[in-house]
């Protein structure tokens, strides 16, 4: 289904531009590169019906290799290659993929037991006819999404084709136009590349994938400048940096959807009046409803009188109830949970079947029989005018740089480890809003000297970093409540500081090296920052990066590239940087 | 504290794709849904399914699949 959309597109506009990473792919181009790898894979094994992992850095070939997987009848499930080994193998086998497409410099990160296939194409294959495409029907699979599991098992969304076509098309909240520039910048791993992906290739559009690597804001601004993007999609947190720190980036921006956490309104006001043609949606969605189920769509300057940015209305396909804790609408205005419905709905978890159950439930309002909903954890409220609005979760699920973490998942892993007795895993929220994960732990026995940086460093082998505690406190013991349960109010809230990393702490050398420190603990909120510690060890990552380097900027009117911080992590090799560009007078 | 789901009872339905789910007891089934037979506490019967649900693809695929 999805295949013989962009096949379409291509029959009507084959010299149009649909893909561009370095080069750019027109559509003919593009289907002729799918329909010859579709034939390769099916040589190589893949059969209609197989789930095939996909673990390769953002590129014009990975767009490819999607569309051959879905034109041989294949799913795809993509595998982000920076998680830890263990996880990729946990992920694929639990997905049932017995092939994984890998980018040649990949290759290595393909666990033992996978059969990897290239996603170039074999000599033969350009040669053969291209054969017919598999036919698939709205109810095959066109991918899984792994998403957080309260058990710490991570559960794959089975997204069928049907899903996705409610997702990207006959659209009520976005006017797709055919001259669009649509940018590709979430890892496949992540379902807001279902958006990014899909909706511009089945409109013709032009799709402009962001180079391979970390995301910054100064990279993301040139993207988006370089190649005239139109429609873009960013995280909530780099929504806000961006407008923080390069608005005017977005001046050829039409439409700019953000989403994936609450969203400031500050920021969308700062946004409507530094571009008043620019329409902003904030856009809704557990990745089981496909990418998005409620969107809130604003262009006019609507600026300060929001105190707060709704999820809106449901998309085209999509019905919304907020229900009572036993099934029932709640009265109008008042706080309950978020159950959707519809088309885009997920088949459920892969090999989950109770899980499943448990979260899709019989859908007592739905007109055809036998429908299912989905119970989002969500607590929302409708407002008068009928949007939508964020309240809560109604588990301890939290956002962690966009990813949905349950602390009890991060307890579960603790708790593998040896000598753990007991742990509690608590988000603190800092004062700019940053949401932070430190656990607390209990030793079994005698605790060994630095075991809470040593803990942290063993979670690494098995968890992705967005589940990786900010800081890991080792207690004699956890305050508990009358009924024997770990009271997560009196845990001491740390003061923002527990430098958590495994070197020596080597004292700052320099005035220099000490200015910059203090410029780090505001950024980071760690107390004391030792010569060699890495910035990104001590919890930095692409967005407290940008926020550091500004900070450098204004303090001693260097600018630092994201990248020289990336290659020379540590405050002393930041430090020789920097004092190398003060003594050339280097750009100011 | 007890959750308070663990002590009211749930019964196990299925749809006409053979996709299976949990409801309380003492609801109306809507339209569309069959009781498989399996009552118990909510644990007991997300358990229950666990076991019997064995392929999950919708009815309608896994015909078609086979069909091929």
């Amino acid at each position: 289904m999805l295949y013989e959309r962009v096949a379409r597109q291509a029959l009507r506009t084959p010299s149009a531009p649909a893909v561009t990473c370095g080069e750019t792919l027109t559509y003919e181009q593009l289907i002729r590169r799918a329909d010859e790898l579709s034939v390769t894979l099916t040589a190589a094994g893949v059969q209609p019906g197989d789930i095939v992992g996909v673990l390769m850095r953002r590129s014009a070939d990975m767009v490819i290799t999607l569309l051959a997987l879905l034109r041989a009848g294949a799913a795809y499930v993509g595998v982000d290659p920076d998680d830890p080994p263990l996880r990729r193998n946990d992920l694929l086998t639990d997905a049932g993929a017995q092939c994984v497409v890998a980018d040649d410099a990949l290759r290595a990160c393909v666990p033992d037991g996978f059969t990897t296939l290239s996603p170039t194409v074999t000599g033969s294959a350009a040669v053969r006819p291209p054969g017919t495409p598999a036919s698939t029907t709205e109810d095959d699979l066109a991918y899984v999404s792994f998403t957080s599991g309260s058990t710490g098992r991570p559960k794959g969304v089975m997204v069928p084709h049907g899903a996705v076509l409610r997702l990207v098309t006959d659209m009520n909240w976005m006017s797709v136009r055919q001259d669009d520039v649509f940018l590709q910048a979430a890892p496949l791993a992540f379902d807001a590349s279902t958006f990014e992906i899909w909706a511009p290739l089945t409109h013709g559009c032009h799709l402009v994938v962001a180079p391979a690597g970390r995301i910054t804001v100064d990279g993301m601004a040139e993207t988006v400048r370089e190649h005239g993007v139109t429609v873009a999609w960013l995280t909530a947190g780099l929504f806000h940096e961006m407008v923080a720190h390069h608005v005017g980036a977005f001046a050829g921006v039409r439409h700019l959807v953000a989403g994936g956490d609450v969203i400031q309104p500050g920021p969308v006001g700062r946004l409507l009046a530094a571009h008043p043609g620019i329409t902003f949606t904030n856009g809704y969605g557990p990745t089981e409803n496909t990418t998005f189920t409620t969107t809130w769509t604003t262009d006019s300057a609507t600026g300060d009188d929001l105190d707060s940015i709704p999820i809106g209305t449901p998309v085209n396909g999509t019905r919304i109830a907020v229900l009572d804790s036993a099934l029932r609408p709640v009265e109008k205005g008042a706080c309950g949970e978020l159950y959707v419905s519809g088309a885009g709905l997920a088949h459920g978890y892969l090999g989950q079947p109770g899980a499943t159950a448990d979260r899709f439930v019989p859908d007592p309002f739905a007109s055809e029989p036998g429908a299912r909903m989905y119970r989002t954890g969500d607590l929302v409220r409708l407002r008068p005018d009928g949007a939508c609005e964020f309240v809560g979760r109604v588990d301890d699920q939290v956002k962690i740089l966009g990813h949905r973490v349950e602390p009890v998942a991060v307890e579960t892993a603790l708790h593998r480890l040896p000598n753990v007795s007991r742990t509690a895993v608590v988000v603190r929220t800092a004062a700019d809003g940053t949401k932070r994960l430190v656990a607390y732990v209990v030793p079994e026995d005698v605790q060994p000297p630095n075991w809470g940086e040593r803990l942290r460093e063993q979670l690494r082998a098995t968890l992705p970093t967005p589940m990786i505690p900010w800081a890991v406190l080792v207690r004699d013991t956890l305050p508990l409540t009358g009924n024997g349960k770990i009271d997560r109010s009196a845990l001491p809230v740390p003061d923002l500081t527990a430098r958590n990393v495994p070197n020596e702490f080597v004292s700052p050398r320099t005035d220099l090296e000490h200015r910059l420190a203090e410029l780090w603990q505001g950024v980071l909120g760690v107390e004391r920052i030792g010569a060699d510690d890495d910035f990104f060890d001590l919890g930095g990552h692409s967005l407290n990066a940008t926020e550091l380097l500004v900070a450098v900027r204004t303090e001693f009117g260097v600018t630092i590239p994201a990248r020289v911080l990336y290659l020379q992590p540590t405050l002393g090799e930041l430090g020789e940087q920097l004092e190398n560009a003060l003594r050339s007078g280097a750009p100011r | 504290m007890v959750d308070i789901g663990e002590k009211v009872d749930y019964i196990v339905v299925l749809n006409g794709e053979e996709q299976y789910s949990i409801l309380l007891a003492d609801r109306e089934i809507p339209a569309g849904w069959t009781t498989e037979g399996f009552r118990g506490p909510r644990q007991e019967c997300l358990d229950h399914i666990d076991r019997i649900w064995t392929d999950m693809r919708p009815l309608s695929v896994r015909r078609r699949m086979e069909g091929n």
